[in-house]
């Protein structure tokens, strides 16, 4: 398990991260989404021992990550744009990656590149984004890390790669003690296969919860409610995160349950009320809304 | 923790990777060490000419030890700091970017392995190349047959010297890296730090030398003995000489390659280890803290710690701009309110320039304005200091109490004698006098200097002084003065004093009552009459006649001319005029034999009252003529003044207007004898000839050459 207990990082005079605590449960796929600068980098590369928090702790399985070599075995971060030698190739890169891990399946990873028609003798530098992308995850799936920190993973690959590096993620999970911890802006791909899900915002987590619970726990409506005045006790009763209200027709994404939520509705008397399924993103947009970053202002 | 296999197997990846370099490494260190060497060495044992083959081997052997190390080739010690900086860039580089130091950091390896992995990478990739080289070199020498065991143990020596310069450079520059964010700033940093010692401890001599009316330079102060160990780039260097061991190298032959080393004596090697040792030590100690204190989002940046920007940029900024305003104000102007002035806009100037490396953006040229501020403030008040002297460094004089003993030299005596080491190829077989350092000009009894330097303290505080007595208009009635103040806790101090010419004299008569000092002051004591191959005696005809003497003549005629000085009034040397003189000359490089080169040592002027040696001369069959016949001159131009007053004089005497520097040939016969009974052998006065504007030109019948003679 990782545990991150008011862990602060600041870049000179930027708070990259503040008082984020948070624990990661092991043999889940941990989703890190948020937005542009929110600190999913940092929090990486903190969780990967690459940077020392400057005040609070990160504990892998109980022990510190910075500087200890035994708890970095455990982990291969995947940086967003990853580095490659000059010259290198999947295969160099894989006997190098051998080097520091000694548990790095190499035939497993030789197979792999075959799978993904990579070849294992071409230099890199010829390589498409989407190609590098590829051979970063693979060589990251190949080190046999119980923790797996990927930063951006998904982009660049096309829809068929991208469906095959989520087949290995889940068969990974099946196969061995397996955690990948992934930092995306897409929360449609992270929606797919995420266990559990942290938001960040401006440095700050906002929450990190089992993916079911959370939708479990928040609720899009749609309704009309003829009496502007129950309308308004309506939107008062509940713990609304976003409204909005076309015509006569009110939508409103709000904390609850959905038979709590529909409970409420139905008591002001409603011409029409039902819930609308709620996407991660919505989630993630409504969250955010509430921590006051309002895509609206952005487009406005 | 990774073990000792995967470490050794990451250094051989880290060199994989560094191939090119590896291959650049071999490539310039073959051509600069072996391929140079090879060529030194035809050259210099194919010259057929040579009467001595094994003498000229002795000489390549000496030699030899030098082509290993750079001491005796500038492109090998160009390739080994070059390699020592691109070793350390290429190694740390990564240190600069974001996404190679999250790659390698992320690794499960600890950030000491990962400097150590870098370290002996880069170090590896000079090493084996430039054992090889050495190597190769070696078995050219063989090939030559110059190596015997000395040599061979010597050039061990000389390669060990190379590797440890290279190791100096190499941790500088590690140090470079590690402390900035920037390639560009880490290469730019360790240059600076590789001189930085060197600037910053020379600026204030230079500075003192500038300002203070009597610094001298004489002496080994404090400054010029830790010269050598304040900064890595001179201690490579010094290390470099001094572990090629040549100080045996006999003097005269192959020149050209002699001409190759700097003076640096192994006296210093231990000096040299031992600093060198310090120094590595150090940095790498400082480098591997820092590196493992290194926060990764340093890199971009242009210094890895941005607390110490405002340290580094007063740290640069003044020694910089004090050395800049040293360097162009004192090329244009004497004065020092140039260098004043230009060492404040340097301030400035590089208060931006600094900010501008660290911000890569013109619009914050003024930001860190508190450490530009105290920049100036110090370049400022150090100026101060020196230009208003508040230490009272030029009117210092110590209490007699205070001193153990005196020396001095006055700058004109060496116009007027000739020593043979002056004139020397090879300084080591004749011993010159040092008057200043050595013991026989110190005196215990030192009140007459001690005068003489009171004089000198006052001369200053009336604005007479060295720098300006040639200003003067009565700029000949003062010398150059330099006393050695050897005070009684042990360190000497020296002083540069304009005294009177008459107050030098009145010194120099009362200290030449002891024979001694006549002895250590007259270049006839210094010569050694059995070294002697022939005498010359120049008289007022000015053809040298060589005296066709027996070695026992010889002798005697040197010891009539040694009881003459010793007996003569040292006034007369001042106020009276030579006559002739005696040139000597003397072997050059006896010792080896290879080559027949001679010295003449000039000056050993005759004066009426040295009886004994004109007496000697006469019996010899050699009269020394006085005055030049009438019947003997063929041609006899007037060469009018330069200077304008004197020339308005002539005008007003004679009608005629000259222009400056104009001649007249004379004859009439009667002016012609005026001129003949004013002309004398030479104007050579003890303590400085006086200006004479005049002279005349005479062109003698028997030789048809012509003549200069000052007229008084």
């Amino acid at each position: 398990m990782i545990e991150l207990k008011n862990v602060t990082k600041s870049f000179q005079d930027t708070k990259a991260l503040t008082q984020v605590t948070a624990e990661i449960q092991n043999g889940l796929i941990f989703g890190l989404v948020g937005s542009n600068g929110a600190g999913k980098s940092t929090l990486l590369r903190l969780v990967s021992g690459i940077l020392k928090p400057e005040e609070g702790e990160i504990m892998l399985d109980g022990r510190p990550v910075f500087e200890q070599c035994d708890v970095k075995k455990q982990i291969c971060f995947l940086s967003d744009s990853a580095y490659y030698f000059p010259n290198a190739t999947p295969g160099s890169m894989g006997r190098y990656y051998a080097l520091a891990y000694p548990g790095f399946d190499q035939e497993n990873y030789y197979s792999l590149l075959k799978k993904f028609n990579i070849p294992e003798k071409k230099k890199m530098q010829t390589f498409s984004k989407g190609q590098k992308k590829q051979v970063s995850i693979l060589l990251g799936f190949c080190t046999g890390t119980r923790y797996l920190l990927c930063d951006e993973t998904f982009d660049g690959l096309d829809p068929v790669a991208r469906q095959a590096v989520k087949s290995l993620f889940a068969s990974e999970l099946l196969k061995r003690d397996f955690t990948p911890i992934i930092a995306s802006h897409s929360l449609r791909e992270l929606e797919d296969i995420c266990d559990s899900i942290g938001l960040l915002h401006d440095g700050r987590l906002i929450f990190a919860r089992d993916l079911d619970s959370m939708k479990y726990s928040l609720c899009k409506m749609q309704c009309v409610i003829p009496d502007p005045a129950k309308e308004e006790q309506l939107l008062s009763q509940l713990c609304v995160l976003q409204y909005e209200k076309s015509g006569s027709l009110l939508t409103v994404t709000a904390r609850g349950s959905r038979e709590e939520v529909l409970r409420c509705a139905r008591e002001k008397e409603p011409l029409f009320a039902e819930v609308l399924p709620l996407s991660l993103e919505e989630i993630f947009i409504s969250e955010t809304e509430v921590a006051g970053y309002d895509i609206k202002n952005l487009i406005q | 923790m990774t073990s000792k296999i995967s470490f050794s197997k990451f250094v051989k990846e880290d060199i994989r990777h560094r191939g090119w370099l590896a291959v650049l490494s071999f490539v310039l260190l073959l051509l600069s060490e072996t391929i140079f060497a090879m060529l030194i060495l035809d050259a210099s044992l194919s010259h057929d000419e040579f009467s001595s083959m094994t003498l000229q081997l002795d000489e390549v052997r000496n030699v030899f030890p030098g082509l290993l190390n750079g001491n005796c080739s500038v492109a090998l010690e160009a390739v080994l700091f070059s390699m020592a900086v691109l070793c350390a860039a290429t190694g740390f580089a990564y240190l600069h970017s974001t996404e190679r130091t999250d790659f390698y950091h992320s690794f499960p390896l600890s950030r000491t392995q990962w400097f150590c992995i870098s370290y002996v990478g880069g170090l590896l990739i000079f090493l084996v190349p430039y054992l090889i080289s050495s190597l190769l070199t070696v078995l050219a020498g063989i090939h030559y047959e110059i190596i015997t065991s000395a040599v061979l143990c010597r050039s061990l020596l000389a390669v060990s010297g190379g590797i440890l310069a290279f190791l100096l450079i190499y941790h500088v520059a590690i140090f470079a890296m590690v402390l900035t964010g920037k390639v560009v700033t880490g290469v730019l940093a360790a240059l600076a730090l590789s001189v930085y010692g060197n600037i910053a401890g020379g600026v204030g001599y230079e500075m003192a030398s500038y300002f203070f009316d009597t610094y001298s330079r004489q002496g080994d102060g404090f400054y010029e003995k830790i010269s050598g160990f304040l900064s890595p780039f001179v201690l490579s260097s010094q290390l470099i000489a001094d572990t090629s061991g040549y100080d045996n190298l006999p003097s005269g032959s192959l020149i050209y390659i002699s001409r190759l080393l700097r003076s640096s004596g192994t006296d210093d090697l231990i000096m040299c280890l031992i600093c060198t040792v310090i120094f590595l030590a150090v940095l790498w100690s400082v480098s591997l803290l820092l590196y493992k204190r290194r926060p990764s989002e340093a890199a971009g940046n242009a210094l890895a710690y941005p607390k110490t920007a405002p340290v580094i940029k007063v740290l640069v900024a003044i020694p910089t701009a004090l050395y800049i305003g040293i360097l162009i104000g004192s090329t244009y102007s004497g004065s020092t309110k140039w260098i004043i002035m230009i060492s404040l806009l340097s301030a400035v100037l590089l208060c931006g320039l600094i900010e501008f490396i660290y911000h890569m953006d013109l619009r914050r040229l003024s930001a860190g304005k508190y450490s530009s501020l105290i920049s100036i403030l110090g370049v400022a008040g150090i100026l101060c200091i020196f230009q208003f002297d508040l230490f009272g460094y030029d009117t210092w004089l110590p209490k007699e109490s205070s001193l153990e003993s005196m020396s001095f030299e006055i700058n004109e005596l060496y116009s007027y004698f000739c020593y043979p080491y002056s004139i020397s190829v090879s300084s080591e077989l004749l011993k010159d006098p040092d008057l200043l350092d050595g013991e026989e000009g110190t005196f215990y009894d030192f009140m007459p200097i001690y005068e003489l330097a009171r004089e000198g303290v006052e001369n200053v505080n009336s604005g007479i002084s060295l720098k300006n007595m040639y200003r003067l208009d009565a700029s000949d009635e003062y010398v150059n003065l330099t006393v050695r103040y050897n005070k009684k806790s042990g360190s000497p101090s020296y002083r540069n004093y304009a005294v009177s010419k008459e107050s030098a004299l009145d010194t120099l008569e009362r200290l030449c009552q002891e024979e001694s000092y006549r002895r250590t002051l007259f270049p006839v004591f210094h010569i050694d009459v059995d070294e002697i191959t022939a005498i010359r005696l120049m008289d007022i005809y000015q053809d040298s006649v060589l005296l066709q003497l027996s070695e026992g003549q010889k002798e005697a005629l040197l010891d009539a001319y040694k009881k003459d000085v010793l007996k003569v009034d040292i006034s007369e040397l001042q106020k009276g005029v030579p006559i002739a003189e005696l040139l000597v000359e003397l072997p050059e490089n006896n010792e080896s034999g290879i080559y027949n080169y001679s010295i003449t040592v000039p000056n050993l002027y005759l004066y009426e009252s040295y009886e004994n040696t004109l007496a000697l001369l006469e019996e010899y069959g050699y009269t020394v003529r006085r005055e030049i016949n009438f019947e003997d001159v063929t041609l006899m131009k007037y060469i009018y003044p330069i200077e304008a007053d004197t020339a308005d004089a002539h005008a007003a005497s004679s009608g005629f207007t000259p222009m400056e520097g104009q001649e007249r040939v004379v004859t009439d016969p009667e002016e012609i004898k005026e001129f003949l009974s004013q002309v004398r052998y030479s104007s050579a006065r003890l303590l400085g000839q006086s200006l004479t504007p005049r002279s005349l030109e005479i062109t003698m019948k028997e030789n048809m050459d012509s003549y200069y003679y000052p007229l008084p």
